[in-house]
């Protein structure tokens, strides 16, 4: 029956998976009995090999020591209900972040590995990693992490909502257990490092797009759809040098890592995993001086922001949760510290959308005149963009014609629309102001002819 | 159905007998005629319906909602059908269009999930068009239900078009899934634990429009299928499979080889059928030598008018949307009232926006179109209403499709017409020419072959994806254990020791690289660079290279590509928009070299068999053809890359002593072999049920090049399966060897042009003056010798 072998063996081998990395292959063979507890450091308890590692307070983690970090999240950890879409979220915070044999998603992929980390009382910050040894211990893994997750006031993750709560909702299920995960408030910090860290158009350096592969459900045409390459999602790994200022050795790379899971099945032996523990615990670490720089800034305002575009997001992030007078002081703080810098193409962006939201939160608090100066500012921007300078001559159109009443400016800036446009509803609407403008121009000028 | 009573005379003449006397039907109880314009004429006589009660064991609540929307009573299949069901038995239904075989499967399923309302079903169609016209249905009928009885029960699609944020409710709130084999594959089973309370509560599985399922999507399905019950087994469910058929000649066997369980089959129909003629109908020929005939679409247009002009709703059926469209404009200029009226003349083929679709459909039914023009998408089970008269435009390819298409016209007791106008391809003119070949004989026989090694490890690693493999499980004919062994050399699954089970260890999601209607989806993409580049259309990778060679001439919807370059490695091939007068083809050298012999019958004059073997193919040129009269202008030669595969085939073997037996130059009997080849491949795809593409033909003359040497050889014509590792076309040929014979000779000698069309052995130009002569010949030593073959002695190999 060898030939029925050969020939599976010429119909699967074009679709051969990566192979091990060249430098763990000339690992020396491995223990005659390998020895997950001398080989990583971990211990079995309750049928789950369990890795404990503890940071001290002292310990620094880039800009921060440990101990910072954990005072800061314990005295703004009032403010995480902002970053959680309105689910009460409170202390205390676990963060975990999962390591996965595929990013596909579906009964095939597991997490094998859960890392789940808090803060003590003592500031010191103690990460718990769930390792899957074999796959049937699959089970009693799940029932240790949901006991772990359930101490949780609020679940913290990087990219979580997406991705890691759906696979290990997708698990449970799978056991036919509970997820408890559905139940806890959930902070995704990317959503946030999205509004606060990503860089705008016209950079192309730093942050690129990393885990824009993960897909929580395929469809059919999904083979058709164009590659999601214009996501460009901030990446753990580039924000933590960027914001947190800490930079790894000799890290794993995170493509690497099923591959590493893979070579421990087969073969037993668990060092390759090493390097793949301390990934995951790093990730969790930098995941935790995110969620305190976040915190911090969402408590003590737009002082503390390091740049615009801090100040900017933090005032989008006040006007969702109705705290308009702090939104419309983070904006301004955000137009006046791009005032400051040299003004490049990513600037104007930042400029152009603080003066926007500024001048929309100043609308709303009924401050007009202050608000018709943004947009007068706005257009002066070089590079403003059509909907938005559209936006700008709109308002001040109808500024003047119904509060200021200065009929002549607000047909100059109906002008300026119908001048600039090109579609043809907006232009009809530009037209139709106009007309009206005109009608009333000619009833004052017949007033004072009387 | 070889009905030949004595026309309806006593009738008052409608206005179908008036336009069936104008076509030269007036006469209907004539022999068959194939010289003729009109080549057959019968009558298939009224049905009276056979009725029966509701069963006993059907829910009241249910019987109350069929009888709130008038049906007090069941025909006999319906009832059969339930019964079985309802008594825990896979049942098949075959009976015809508009039969109501619908409510066979519908009924047993809303009665289980009112007596259990955690109960679920699956549906399953293969197009999404059809899955929304039954969503339609079953809404109303469970709107009926909740009036009755307050129940409350969920029927949803879940497809590709689904929205990602509704796909969570329909998880959790229906209790109809109706989706397609694609859906099933790659979006439910890789999903399974959450769509774990629809596979708890699997009551029944629905497999609507079995027939679909032949070949290659068939042998797809089949491994889906077992991946499903792989599935309901762990979640402790055992479904039972409805399955509803178009008439073949195999339903059972297909509905037990799909789903490897024992059915029970209801092909007796209570449903009433009104009388319905139907006619064959030839082009006359415009010349005899050339074997040119009139165009079919011309006599189409022609003979639709006839119906139009008497104000009866017709559909007709043109074979490609871009006949369709000609047909359209064609009648729409003949019959369309006052410009901006209400269209009565429409169009309908896929491509079309849904909301166009549902609007003809709806115009079908309430009478407000008068005739629609149709791709084969209206042939299969979408509400259109019962129509006067179907109009194929071109003979639809097999029995089935063509019984299929007649049945879109004279769905209930009204009387009706059906007509098929035959194109000039051989098929079409062996049919037209042997109506008995059409009225008597048995339809086809869907073939499937779900243990071709290509299919079944694709399917096999995405079965491991879904749920690890036991150590003694089973999945198919193969040994799975032996396959899941070299899957772990390669990676894809590892057992952590003897006796543990198979688990999945690697990063894909596995079903995402197989598609269920092609062999490999390793395919091409054909990049527009006319503007900004953007991907038109894809081609699998077996035709690849035939279609998108460069200077090929690439056709999306009348528009005129040509091929500039092709990424053989990149699978690309990059076309730009040209204006030209010209399509080409391309010229493939094939050669085949048999492995294995699997059975044989001989040896002498001449011998079948059947086996694997290897064929290596290159496309070394191309011809362009003109449109219209399609000369041949010029050709150009390539040089690309040979492709190899394995793959079955069937071979007739003819001896050099026969051949030296023919009066004719040995150049002569080389054309006659080479005609001979070119009219059983068509006699094949007519046998076997298949597409054009699905087989392969080529010759082995010996390997001498010079014609001295091949006359001493044996001559050697392959039909072989054009997928790698075969389909399954080859032992079911070889069994109809004699069929295969018998019927290209006929084709070949009823033809009745002087030496040869693309009709019967192919162009004059192509082959020679002597070809179809000596095609002949050779058959008839070949016959001569098969009529004796009870005294050879049958081979069996292997």
């Amino acid at each position: 029956m060898s030939a029925l072998a050969d020939r599976i063996r010429g119909i699967v081998a074009p679709g051969a998976p990566v192979p091990i990395e060249p430098g763990l292959r000339d690992l020396p063979a491995p223990p005659a009995c390998p020895d997950l507890v001398a080989a990583l450091g971990g211990l079995w308890r309750g049928g789950c090999f369990v890795v404990e590692r503890r940071s001290d307070p002292a310990v620094r983690h880039g800009y921060e020591a440990v101990g910072t970090l954990a005072e800061r999240l314990e005295e703004a950890s009032g403010d995480a209900v902002l970053y959680s879409s309105g689910a009460p979220a409170r202390a205390p915070f676990v963060f975990f972040d999962l390591e996965t044999t595929g990013l596909s998603g579906g009964a095939g992929t597991q997490a094998f590995l859960v890392g789940c980390a808090r803060f003590e009382a003592d500031g010191s910050f103690v990460t718990r990693q769930f390792l899957l040894t074999r796959y049937t211990d699959e089970r009693p893994l799940l029932e240790t992490v949901s006991a772990e997750l359930a101490r949780a006031g609020a679940l913290v993750s990087f990219n979580g909502k997406s991705f890691d709560a759906p696979l290990l909702e997708t698990r449970c299920l799978f056991h036919r257990l509970d997820w408890i995960g559905g139940r806890l408030p959930h902070v995704d910090v990317l959503h946030a490092a999205r509004r606060f860290w990503k860089p705008r158009e016209g950079r192309r350096d730093g942050l690129r797009c990393d885990r824009a592969a993960r897909r929580p459900e395929p469809s059919v045409a999904q083979a058709f759809r164009p590659a999601r390459t214009g996501d460009s999602v901030c990446s753990l790994i580039a924000l933590e040098r960027q914001v947190v200022g800490a930079r790894r050795v000799g890290d794993v790379a995170g493509f690497a890592i099923p591959a590493r899971y893979f070579q421990f099945i087969r073969t037993g032996d668990a060092r390759p995993l090493v390097a793949v523990i301390e990934h995951n615990r790093l990730d969790l670490l930098t995941l935790a001086a995110l969620t305190a720089r976040l915190l911090h800034l969402a408590r003590n305002g737009p002082d503390d922001a390091r740049d615009a575009r801090e100040a900017l997001a933090l005032g989008n992030l006040y006007a969702r949760a109705g705290l308009d007078t702090r939104a419309r002081d983070a904006f301004r703080c955000a137009v006046d510290m791009t005032d400051r810098s040299t003004a490049n193409g990513s600037m104007a962006t930042l400029e152009i959308d603080s003066l926007r939201s500024l001048a929309v939160a100043l609308r709303r608090a009924r401050q007009y005149g202050d608000a018709a100066v943004c947009w007068r500012r706005l257009l002066d921007v070089p590079g403003c963009p059509r909907p938005i300078a559209r936006e700008a001559t709109e308002a001040l159109a109808i500024h003047h014609e119904h509060r200021e009443r200065d009929l002549a400016a607000a047909k100059a800036f109906a002008l300026r629309s119908l001048e600039n446009e090109s579609q043809p509803a907006w232009r009809d609407a530009a037209q139709h102001r106009l007309a009206r403008l005109e009608r009333k121009m000619a009833i004052r000028s017949l007033k004072f002819e009387v | 159905m070889r009905a030949m009573q004595p026309a309806p005379r006593s009738r008052p003449d409608g206005a179908l007998d008036a336009a069936l006397e104008r076509i030269g039907g007036s006469d209907n109880n004539r022999p068959d005629t194939p010289d003729l314009h009109v080549t057959a004429v019968r009558q298939l006589p009224a049905v009276a319906a056979e009725l029966a009660p509701f069963p006993a064991a059907l829910d009241d609540r249910l019987t109350r909602a069929l009888q709130s929307r008038g049906i007090d009573r069941l025909y006999t299949h319906q009832a059969d059908a339930i019964d079985h069901a309802l008594a825990g038995r896979h049942v098949v239904v075959v009976t015809p269009t508009a039969s109501g075989k619908t409510l066979c499967y519908n009924a047993p399923v809303l009665n289980a999930i009112l007596r259990d309302p955690s109960g679920r079903a699956l549906y399953l169609f293969p197009t999404k068009a059809l899955a929304q016209d039954q969503l339609a249905e079953l809404q109303v009928m469970c709107e009926a239900i909740d009036r009755a009885s307050g129940d409350r029960i969920g029927v949803f699609t879940y497809d590709g078009d689904t929205p990602q944020d509704a796909r969570r409710t329909i998880r959790s709130r229906a209790h109809l899934v109706l989706s397609n084999p694609d859906m099933v594959h790659s979006g439910i089973l890789p999903h399974h634990p959450r769509w774990a309370r629809l596979f708890e509560n699997l009551r029944y599985v629905i497999i609507d429009e079995l027939h679909a399922y032949r070949g290659v999507f068939g042998s797809h399905l089949c491994n889906v299928l077992r991946r499903l019950r792989r599935i309901c087994r762990h979640y402790g469910s055992n479904p039972l499979f409805l399955c509803s058929s178009a008439t073949i000649a195999n339903p059972r066997e297909l509905a037990e080889r799909l789903t490897e369980q024992e059915f029970e089959i209801v092909n007796r129909s209570g449903a009433p059928r009104g009388e319905k003629f139907f006619v064959f109908v030839n082009p006359p020929v415009v010349s005899q030598e050339l074997g040119i005939r009139r165009s079919y679409l011309a006599e189409t247009r022609r003979i639709a008018s006839e119906f139009l002009k008497r104000n009866l709703q017709l559909i007709v059926f043109a074979q490609s949307r871009l006949s369709t469209e000609i047909l359209t404009t064609y009648l729409k200029a003949d019959f369309e009232g006052i410009p901006g009226a209400p269209g009565r003349i429409r169009g309908y083929r896929g491509g079309y926006l849904p909301n166009r679709r549902r609007e003809i459909e709806k115009g079908l039914r309430d009478g407000a179109v008068r005739a629609v023009v149709s791709t084969n998408a209206l042939e299969l089970g979408i509400d259109i209403g019962g129509l006067d008269v179907s109009v194929m435009a071109g003979y639809p390819g097999t029995i089935a499709a063509t019984w299929q298409r007649a049945g879109r016209a004279g769905r209930r007791t009204s009387r009706s017409a059906a007509v098929m106008v035959a194109s000039s391809a051989p098929l079409d003119q062996f049919v037209v020419r042997n109506p008995s070949y059409f009225f008597d004989a048995s339809p086809e026989r869907a073939l499937i072959d779900p243990d071709n090694l290509h299919i079944l490890v694709d399917h096999i690693k995405c079965g491991a994806f879904e749920l690890p493999f036991g150590a003694t499980e089973a999945f198919g004919r193969h040994d799975v254990q032996e396959i899941l062994g070299v899957l772990s050399e390669q990676g894809f699954v590892h057992q952590a020791g003897e006796g543990a089970p198979w688990t999945w260890t690697n990063e894909s999601y596995p079903a995402d690289a197989v598609s269920l209607r092609s062999v490999s989806s390793d395919n091409f993409v054909i990049v527009d660079t006319t503007g900004e580049a953007r991907v038109i259309g894809e081609t699998d990778f077996t035709s690849g290279q035939a279609t998108l060679h460069p200077k090929a001439i690439y056709i999306v919807e009348a528009k005129l590509y040509q091929v500039e370059r092709l990424d053989f490695e990149g699978r690309k091939a990059f076309v730009r928009e040209i204006d030209c007068d010209y399509y080409t083809t391309a010229i493939t050298y094939t050669k085949v070299t048999p492995i294995d012999t699997f059975a044989e019958k001989g040896p002498y004059p001449s011998c079948a068999s059947h086996g694997e073997v290897h064929v290596v193919s290159r496309v070394v040129g191309f011809k362009k053809i003109k449109f219209y009269t399609n000369e041949n202008v010029a050709s150009g030669e390539l040089d690309l890359p040979e492709q190899q595969m394995h793959t079955t085939s069937y071979c007739l073997t003819i001896l050099p002593e026969v051949m030296r037996l023919l009066p004719y130059a040995t150049d002569e009997r080389r054309d006659g072999i080479v005609g001979l080849a070119f009219a059983l491949r068509q006699v094949a795809q007519l046998l076997l049920m298949c597409d054009g593409h699905d087989i392969g033909i080529s010759i082995d003359s010996g390997d001498g090049e010079g014609l001295a040497s091949a006359a001493a050889s044996p001559q050697k014509i392959f039909v072989y399966d054009n997928y790698p590792g075969g389909i399954g076309f080859s032992a079911p040929l070889y069994q109809m060897h004699r069929e295969l014979l018998t019927s290209t000779r006929r084709l070949i000698a009823d033809c009745p042009c002087e030496n040869g069309c693309p009709g019967c052995v192919g162009p004059v130009g192509n082959t020679g003056p002597m070809a179809k002569a000596a095609a002949l010949c050779i058959l008839d030593v070949v016959l001569e010798d098969a009529a004796t073959e009870r005294s050879t002695t049958e081979v069996q190999a292997f």
